[in-house]
């Protein structure tokens, strides 16, 4: 008869075994699957941050961001594993399966710990003898994990690309067209001007915008920002801190409409959505747009130039006529602006033409700026008429909203002809969105035979507000050879003010959807409105028309 | 009828080593006689362990008497034998009652008992017997007695049945009905022997001496030995294991096997659960341990489950045997669990 006492104790020490056996098995089988399930996900880690890495903007190297994972990870995984571990019955079946002891640690350990029968105890006596600490190291060897190697190899792999400065997909995928290579400088203008902007407005709802700009500017100054790819890149960034601030300064009209305008304007936004989405082809057409709208090539530059010397050539002989006449203070004034010009001083020329004491100076030769004009031969109009072609191969490719004053007076304020009854302003073509430029579209009666098509073009009761359309006015030769013609767009509101072309042209072909959009024309007469806003076509140019 | 009380706190691990030490007696004691056939006096010795009953399906001639005689012999148990024919009545197998008359010229019915009253019953070529015949059987192989003329007259155990039936005769035959079938424990199938066990029969039987067959184990320790069998232990996971088992044969089962929707009309009951539980217990006990295993279970799948399966008409079409279908069992059970190892 065996001893109580023994067997008791016995059996209080195999139950001991089989838990320590039990949680071992339990603690393997959890990291296990850990290891099993690490290298996979990290892998996955691995792809998701070199798409992260190429699609998006940073290239500094991210090796916390991958350690932090990978720990994050581990820990994900072994709380898994421990939550699917198996029970501690399973476990036994398992050891037995190892041991080859034919379920008796499972029989063992599902008796009931005070059960004498003596099945049980010789189970138990199995058990205990099959779970000698030799057999068990035998049965479940202290090796790794199979897939130990691959978890280690899939960390180094990780550890070692956060380091590798990876290329931008933009940069890689999309190669640089020249015709676009002045944009960042453009972009620079455009920015520093903003930047100015939004600091006026001191408001400290836009300090982290204005801020963000403000970098964003000195880096371009710097050329710390080489090409127009990551230029965009940094100006995409900009456009979200945009939007945020937008949330903040929603009360504020003046400056929630600019801001809005700015992130909404294309095609810079539409380069970064491109960028961001990742469409390489969406981010072609979209640089391809841009292209377009800057005086980008060569020869438009070289024309440019070209013209502007004329100018400046035409300024210094007003103001030779000027100095016949002793006005040698409006005189002197062309004669700067002459010399700007001819130099390539742009940002001078610019500051000339742009302050009102240079309109005023020139009306006070004998215009009446403020009814329209009196005559052709007036050399007042034609130093405005020559002045306004100045400004406008000077503004030519920058965006509007940037280019011009928020405001629908704009910045150079209201048109002034050289006398009433032969030019028309803008004042009647207001329309256009805020911020507009202005531009005076003079028609003279007396070199024109055109006149009635313009004015019944651009009568207000004929358009609605906002209304678009693409005018062609023709204008006359002045003296300088010029063919002074502009394209407008729709018919306006008082105090809005046109724009350049090239900005123009880009909204045009939406013109007519939306003037057939509107809600205020009844929907059967929707179609005949789009009809009647596509039917004016430009006339085509005429043999000897400037181009 | 003699009990044997066993004392299952002193006694239990004694009877299982006597019973052990017996088997091994036995199988020595068989082998002098009987060439090959392990497998099926393995068989034969689990069932009657176990309390259960042999239907033996072979051919003419493989030794399949034989064999359950020097069984009987081997464990000094009486032994009868009926050679089942179509004119066989009940009374023929269970007894009657007779009218004798006594020394005094008195004359009174007397019962006069049939071969079933015996430990170890031959019922060879089963199948001849008519359905009558062959159901008079039920009661004594169930619940171990039989009623005669209104009287229950108990059997003495240990009583064991073994039914022999010849698989490729069957003119004239009456096969067994379900009920039948499901009364007996385990279906053992016995195979041809091998050249080399065949060399041997031809030795054994065609020289000059006859083995002797000496009585190795005694009534009692037979009937203790039966119940102590039944005392190892069975995991639960082991258990459920031989459930699913039986469980997988029902056809009408969504996650039962392809085959078993194919070719099954009915599965096992819980009759063949029972036979897996106890086959395996007793099969541990043979091994000289305290549990059944899985592989107890999987040992005892094919004999306990194969003669309790009703082939549909696709089956008989496709001429699918029992075997392959508990074979398709074991492999879809296994699969499915994980934990059979």
């Amino acid at each position: 008869m065996r001893n109580q006492g023994s067997e008791s104790q016995e059996s209080q020490q195999l139950e001991l075994r089989l838990r320590r056996l039990v949680g071992r098995l339990r603690r393997r089988a959890a990291l296990a699957a850990a290891a099993r399930w690490l290298p996979p996900l990290q892998l996955i880690w691995l792809a998701l941050f070199v798409f992260w890495r190429l699609g998006w903007v940073t290239r500094s190297p991210f090796a916390a961001e991958v350690l932090g994972t990978a720990a994050a990870i581990l820990l994900v995984a072994i709380t898994w594993a421990a939550a699917r571990a198996p029970q501690a019955q399973a476990a036994a079946l398992l050891a037995d399966r190892r041991l080859g002891t034919r379920e008796v640690l499972a029989a063992a350990w599902e008796a009931d710990p005070g059960d004498r029968h003596p099945l049980v105890l010789r189970a138990r006596a199995r058990a205990s003898a099959a779970l000698e600490p030799s057999r068990v190291r035998e049965a479940f060897p202290s090796t790794r994990p199979a897939a130990w190697r691959g978890t280690i190899l899939g960390s180094a792999v990780l550890l070692l690309a956060s380091f590798i400065p990876l290329p931008t997909r933009v940069s890689a995928a999309v190669p640089v067209d020249p015709t676009v290579t002045n944009t960042a400088e453009i972009l620079t203008e455009e920015l520093e001007e903003l930047a100015e902007r939004v600091e006026e407005v001191d408001r400290p709802e836009t300090d982290d915008a204005f801020a963000r700009l403000q970098d964003l500017v000195d880096e371009l100054r710097r050329g710390e920002v080489p090409t127009v790819e990551e230029a965009l890149i940094e100006l995409a960034s900009f456009e979200e801190a945009v939007s945020s601030s937008l949330q903040a300064i929603d009360n504020d009209d003046g400056l929630s409409e600019l801001l809005r305008e700015f992130a909404a304007e294309p095609p810079a936004a539409e380069l970064a959505e491109a960028m961001a989405a990742g469409d390489v082809e969406a981010f072609r057409e979209a640089l391809a747009g841009l292209a377009e709208s800057l005086p980008a090539s060569e020869a438009e530059a070289a024309q440019r130039q070209e013209r502007l010397q004329d100018l400046a050539q035409r300024f210094e002989e007003l103001a030779a006529t000027l100095d016949e006449e002793g006005r040698w203070a409006e005189a002197a004034l062309l004669r700067q602006l002459a010399e700007a010009l001819r130099e390539g001083d742009f940002a001078r020329a610019r500051d000339l033409l742009g302050s009102d004491a240079f309109d005023e100076q020139a009306c006070s030769i004998g215009g009446d700026c403020a009814g329209g004009g009196s005559g052709g031969e007036n050399v007042a109009d034609e130093i405005l008429e020559l002045a306004q072609l100045a400004r406008h191969l000077l503004g030519t490719g920058l965006p509007r909203a940037l280019a011009q004053g928020a405001s629908g007076e704009g910045a150079r304020g209201p048109g002034r002809g050289p006398g009433p009854g032969t030019t028309s302003t803008n004042s009647e073509d207001a329309g256009y969105e805020t911020g507009d430029a202005i531009v005076r579209h003079r028609q003279d009666e007396a070199t024109s035979d055109r006149t009635g098509t313009f004015e019944s073009q651009y009568e207000s009761q004929l358009l609605e507000p906002r209304g678009t359309e693409d005018v062609r006015t023709p204008g006359e030769v002045g003296e300088t050879g010029e063919m002074l013609s502009r394209e407008g767009r729709g018919m306006g509101v008082d105090g809005s003010a046109s724009l350049p072309l090239r900005p123009l042209s880009s909204a045009v072909p939406g013109a007519p959807e939306q003037a057939g959009d509107l809600e205020s024309v009844p929907l059967g007469y929707r179609d005949l409105v789009r009809e009647y806003f596509q039917r004016p076509t430009p006339p085509p140019p005429a043999q000897g028309d400037p181009p | 009828m003699t009990d044997v009380t066993l004392d299952l706190e002193n006694d239990l691990e004694q009877v299982l080593e006597q019973g052990r030490e017996l088997v091994a007696a036995v199988r020595a004691e068989v082998g002098k006689v009987v060439v090959g056939h392990r497998d099926a006096l393995d068989g034969l010795l689990v069932a009657f362990l176990s309390g259960g009953h042999v239907l033996v399906e072979g051919v003419p001639g493989l030794g399949k008497t034989l064999l359950v005689r020097t069984l009987a012999q081997a464990l000094e148990l009486s032994f009868k034998r009926i050679q089942c024919t179509p004119d066989l009545m009940p009374a023929d197998v269970l007894g009657t009652r007779i009218l004798a008359q006594d020394t005094g010229g008195g004359r009174r019915f007397e019962f006069q008992p049939g071969p079933v009253f015996t430990h170890v019953l031959l019922a060879d070529e089963i199948n001849r017997a008519t359905p009558k015949t062959q159901s008079s059987l039920l009661e004594a192989m169930q619940e171990s007695g039989v009623t005669v003329a209104g009287e229950r007259r108990p059997l003495e155990q240990p009583f064991f049945v073994m039914a022999t039936q010849n698989p490729i005769e069957m003119e004239g035959t009456f096969p067994l009905p379900e009920a039948q079938l499901d009364r007996f424990l385990f279906k053992l199938v016995v195979e041809t022997p091998s050249l080399d066990e065949l060399e041997e029969i031809v030795d054994r039987t065609t020289g000059g001496t006859e083995a002797e067959v000496a009585a190795v184990a005694d009534r009692d320790r037979i009937l203790a030995l039966r119940r102590a069998v039944r005392e190892i232990l069975i995991p639960r996971p082991v258990k459920r294991y031989a459930l699913r088992l039986v469980q997988a044969t029902d056809p009408r089962r969504d996650d039962s096997p392809e085959t078993v929707r194919r070719f099954l009309r009915y599965g096992a009951g819980p009759r063949g659960a029972q036979a897996l539980v106890l086959a395996a217990k007793v099969r541990a006990a043979l091994d000289g341990r305290p549990n059944a295993a899985f592989e107890d279970v999987r040992w005892a799948a094919l004999p306990a489950l194969r003669h309790r399966l009703v082939l549909s008409f696709e089956g008989v079409a496709e001429n699918a045997g029992g075997d392959s279908v508990v074979e398709a069992v074991l492999e879809a059970v296994d699969e499915m669990e994980g934990e059979a190892g």
